[in-house]
């Protein structure tokens, strides 16, 4: 019986039409063929690998016998489960035999779909519910594993799916930019843009990847994502290729040129981010305008963006209080930064320069390693003195005065494209008394001047950093740690390459010659420093950011604000431009024009 | 902590006795429930370990209720007529059983998440309150819709409802930084000013309805003997965070737990406390439960170490399943 469903899917498959929306064939489908057919040969157990099996029709048997174990588990299920299963049901359901579509629908009626408790948790719960609701349409509550019949569950998921977007496009996203989280937004909207009915869903949802992605590629470097982001994890936060977000890069934009998976100095094969099997099979195709905003680093930019903090529930007035993010965007390095404070929970990461480079390490970036239960409080409705032992063994860091991503409310920053204030003003009986420096090992040359300057260099990527305080170093497996004890510290940060200041001693020489005027950080941690290009910054801890005098205000942020893209916060119209062409995509109206 | 571990009893035992007229049927056999919030090492979006609402087989044994895991905080029924309601608060929402926990339906949407505690109304099955972090949300239509009752609260994190013995119209809530009330029923709300900060249980002396206690974050035990108009601090043996607060039908033994605790005992009505059992690595506890039928029959459900039972009023204490569990709620329903 098996065989013979196996003959005619393997028929069917050979016969299914290629997608067929314009995109042109050519490196793009080369990858996600590749893509395909390594994932499809992938032994571990996840729908990514047996949608993989499914689409190409390799090792059908297999795909069917993976997929039946997939169903067979009552204990599996909650938002991963639901989009993924509903997903791969979707793509292949003309060559599953009713044996596995009847399981599959089964498990909509038998599990606890969890809907969690964050917001890609959510976008993945609804979107699967959506589709599995649209797919089952009429049916009554006692067909569901909530209660709730199909016109109840389409009608709750189309109501947070819309407002989801809207809230998104008009304040910005609050599980913002993060190289990780971005694969557990993209994938359950590329379903849902695949496989909605309704054709202003289906829209919303392509534009949204739209957004998504150009939200991305405005902050790409060669693969890295590059700056603040809301959440990552230690691992990819030190090694920027690491991240998920690569195979999305590689997958779109051609850039790394490397396949990660094969790439264990980066990220093990077991840690594979399959996901982006999910893009593989999708008939979306990534529009050229953002292709080009991935690639083009011929001219730097500054680009900004306004996001919004995640769901306060406690000790703030306010819910969701905005983010402003900043970076400085070369052909050979990034510079980005958010303002600081508490934005996110146990994994933030608030700023770094990231470069080019075959290397593994790719980046430089400071923290304060912060622990609170009050932190964790302010996001999580357990009782406070419980979460930080229980985030600890969860995510086994965050206790650790050596952890590598963190939010803390003492510290603060004021970028001007390729320079960087960062201050840190630690309350004394703090936890972590102390802040970090991360210098990878790979980087060719690490100077301690005697001016006070750390100059280093990878390659033509320079770069100079005058700490504010006393510090030293230790050396580790992978970098060099900063470390400064002082409870007041912090750094100035500039660089540069070889296409600014020519050689690395022209750069050297520059930032001997602008020492930072210190002598107010002792009594107000306050510093002034004057930039290669003439400007004079002023930053206070609590206080002003001044650029040439002038007060730099966030009120003014926009929502997206570059050469690339732009938005106004509240209006819900994205307008993208790569120069010569421009897309605007209209969220109000639910359109996407060139 | 739990008021509503006494009341439920207490309200089904009264309305029993006047409804259902030609009602034969045997009085069912309550079972214990515990709410495993979680395991120890999970958290949210965490597919490991086994937590949900539980209820008990035998002595260490217990069944899961639901079929996958679900982060939950509480529980609540309506017993006075047929059909029975359970209900179990969720970090997905507010589950409802109308066959004793066979099928279930979840009454809320999105606009409602991390449902802390369910108190359905005694009398009336379509009058349901949750608590949120998000404040305090009312139905009248028993879940086919919600509005927030919030009016006249200064911080919209409430974990905890109960209601007044004397009259459903009051409803106490605690709160991040006080404990509430209201006399209407939820239309609006006021501080009682215990003073200690977040309050984090609540209870009612079940003979004597003025005098209430409240259980504080790093401030111990206050107490009230004029129905919350003002407050004093209890003297206890630390000033902890008091999770668990619970009595004796009769009143004459008050138990209380939390952080670092151990289990505590006043026999004066909540005024002075001292330590009853001091358990070695059981770090914490979540919440306590007094049998109605035998009041020196105790339950506490602690912080990753799974439910305790003493049958000699306190003093000892053994082991009773869901070890890892952190068990939020213990509740005996039908």
């Amino acid at each position: 019986m098996m065989n013979r469903w196996c003959v005619i899917a393997g028929l069917m498959i050979a016969l299914m039409p290629r997608p067929c929306n314009g995109a042109p064939a050519g490196d793009f489908e080369s990858r996600r063929a590749r893509l395909l057919e390594v994932a499809a040969g992938e032994s571990e157990y996840n729908m990514m690998t047996i949608l993989a099996r499914l689409s190409t029709g390799r090792d059908l048997p297999r795909a069917f016998t993976m997929l039946d174990s997939m169903t067979h588990d009552r204990a599996m299920g909650g938002m991963f489960y639901a989009y993924t299963l509903i997903g791969t049901y979707l793509h292949a359901r003309d060559v599953l035999p009713d044996s596995l579509r009847r399981k599959i629908r089964e498990a909509f009626r038998l599990r606890t779909m969890y809907r969690g408790d964050t917001e890609n948790h959510w976008v993945m719960y609804y979107a699967g519910i959506y589709l599995a609701a649209q797919t089952w349409p009429g049916e009554p509550g006692d067909q569901w594993f909530n209660g709730k019949s199909s016109d109840e569950n389409f009608a709750e998921a189309s109501a947070w799916l819309t407002h989801w977007m809207r809230l998104t496009t008009t304040v910005g996203q609050g599980e913002f930019d993060s190289p990780t989280y971005m694969t557990v937004f993209l994938c359950p909207l590329l379903v849902l843009h695949q496989f909605a009915e309704d054709p202003v869903m289906k829209r919303k949802a392509g534009m949204m990847v739209d957004l998504l992605m150009a939200d991305f590629a405005a902050e790409h470097l060669n693969g890295s994502y590059g700056g603040g982001h809301s959440r990552d994890y230690p691992d990819d936060i030190v090694n920027p290729l690491a991240a998920p977000s690569t195979m999305w890069a590689w997958l779109y934009f051609g850039q790394p040129e490397m396949e990660q998976w094969n790439e264990a100095r980066f990220r093990p094969r077991h840690r594979g981010s399959w996901e982006t099997v999910f893009a593989a099979v999708s008939p979306y195709r990534l529009p050229q305008i953002i292709l080009n905003m991935a690639t083009d680093r011929s001219r730097p930019y500054v680009h900004r963006e306004r996001k919004r903090v995640r769901n306060i529930i406690r000790f703030q007035d306010t819910v969701n209080p905005p983010v402003y993010k900043y970076t400085y965007m070369t052909s050979r390095y990034v510079l980005g930064s958010l303002q600081g404070g508490i934005l996110q929970p146990i994994q933030q990461h608030t700023w770094d320069v990231t470069y080019t480079s075959p290397r593994t390490h790719n980046t430089i970036f400071s923290l304060h390693p912060y622990v609170s239960a009050g932190e964790l409080a302010m996001f999580f409705p357990e009782v406070p003195k419980f979460l930080a032992g229980e985030v600890d063994r969860y995510h086994l860091v965050y206790t650790n005065p050596g952890k590598w991503n963190s939010s803390s409310p003492y510290e603060e920053t004021f970028q001007h494209r390729n320079d960087l204030i960062v201050l840190y003003d630690i309350a004394p009986g703090e936890r972590q008394p102390h802040a970090d420096g991360f210098f990878p090992k790979t980087l060719d040359e690490r100077i301690v001047d005697t001016t006070g300057w750390i100059f280093a260099r990878n390659e033509g990527v320079y770069c100079g950093i005058y700490p504010l305080g006393p510090y030293a170093w230790t050396e580790e497996e992978i970098c060099w740690r900063w470390r400064s004890t002082s409870l007041r510290t912090g750094w100035i940060v500039e660089v540069s390459s070889v296409d600014e200041s020519g050689s690395f001693e022209a750069f050297k020489t520059s930032l001997r010659t602008r020492t930072p005027d210190t002598t107010g950080f002792s009594r107000s941690v306050a510093v002034a420093f004057v930039t290669a290009t003439g400007d004079t910054m002023a930053f206070r801890r609590g206080g002003e950011r001044r650029l040439n005098g002038t007060v730099v205000s966030f009120s003014d942020y926009p929502l997206f604000d570059g050469p690339w893209m732009q938005a106004r916060v509240g209006e819900g119209v994205i307008r993208m431009t790569d120069g010569k062409e421009e897309r605007v995509l209209d969220f109000r109206a639910a359109s996407a024009e060139e | 902590m739990r008021l509503r571990g006494i009341l439920i009893p207490l309200y089904s035992l009264v309305l029993v006795a006047t409804a259902g007229a030609g009602d034969t049927s045997p009085a069912p056999r309550s079972k214990l429930h515990a709410a495993v919030y979680l395991v120890r090492g999970s958290v949210a979006g965490s597919s490991t370990g086994r937590f949900g609402p539980h209820v008990r087989e035998s002595d260490s044994t217990w069944r899961c209720l639901s079929r996958s895991t679900v982060i939950t905080y509480g529980f609540g029924s309506f017993t006075s007529e047929a059909p029975r309601r359970f209900y179990v608060a969720c970090g997905n929402g507010v589950h409802r059983s109308t066959d004793d926990g066979k099928t279930w339906r979840i009454l809320t949407g999105w606009t409602t998440m991390e449902i802390l505690d369910v108190l359905p109304h005694p009398a009336n099955p379509s009058l349901l309150y949750v608590s949120t972090p998000w404040g305090i949300y009312r139905s009248k239509d028993e879940g086919a819709s919600w509005t927030a009752a919030t009016e006249g609260f200064t911080c919209s994190f409430v974990r905890h409802l109960a209601f007044d013995q004397r009259t459903p119209e009051i409803i106490y809530a605690t709160a991040e930084n006080d404990a509430y009330v209201t006399t209407n029923g939820g239309d609006d709300w006021k501080p009682m000013g215990v003073g200690r900060g977040a309050v984090l249980s609540f209870l009612q002396h079940p003979r004597i309805p003025d005098r209430l206690l409240a259980g504080c974050e790093d401030n111990g035990i206050c107490f009230s003997t004029d129905g919350g108009t003002s407050w004093k601090p209890a003297r206890c043996p630390s000033p902890a965070s008091v999770y668990a607060l619970a009595a004796s039908p009769d009143g004459e033994n008050l138990y209380a737990a939390g952080w670092e605790t151990g289990i505590w005992h006043s026999g004066d009505g909540g005024q002075s406390w001292d330590v009853l059992w001091t358990p070695a690595g059981i770090q914490a506890f979540f919440c306590l439960l007094v049998d109605p039928h035998d009041t020196r029959h105790l339950y506490a459900g602690t912080d990753g170490n799974g439910v305790y039972e003493s049958v000699d009023g306190g003093r000892g204490w053994t082991y009773a399943g869901l070890n890892g569990g952190k068990i939020k709620h213990l509740f005996f329903y039908p």
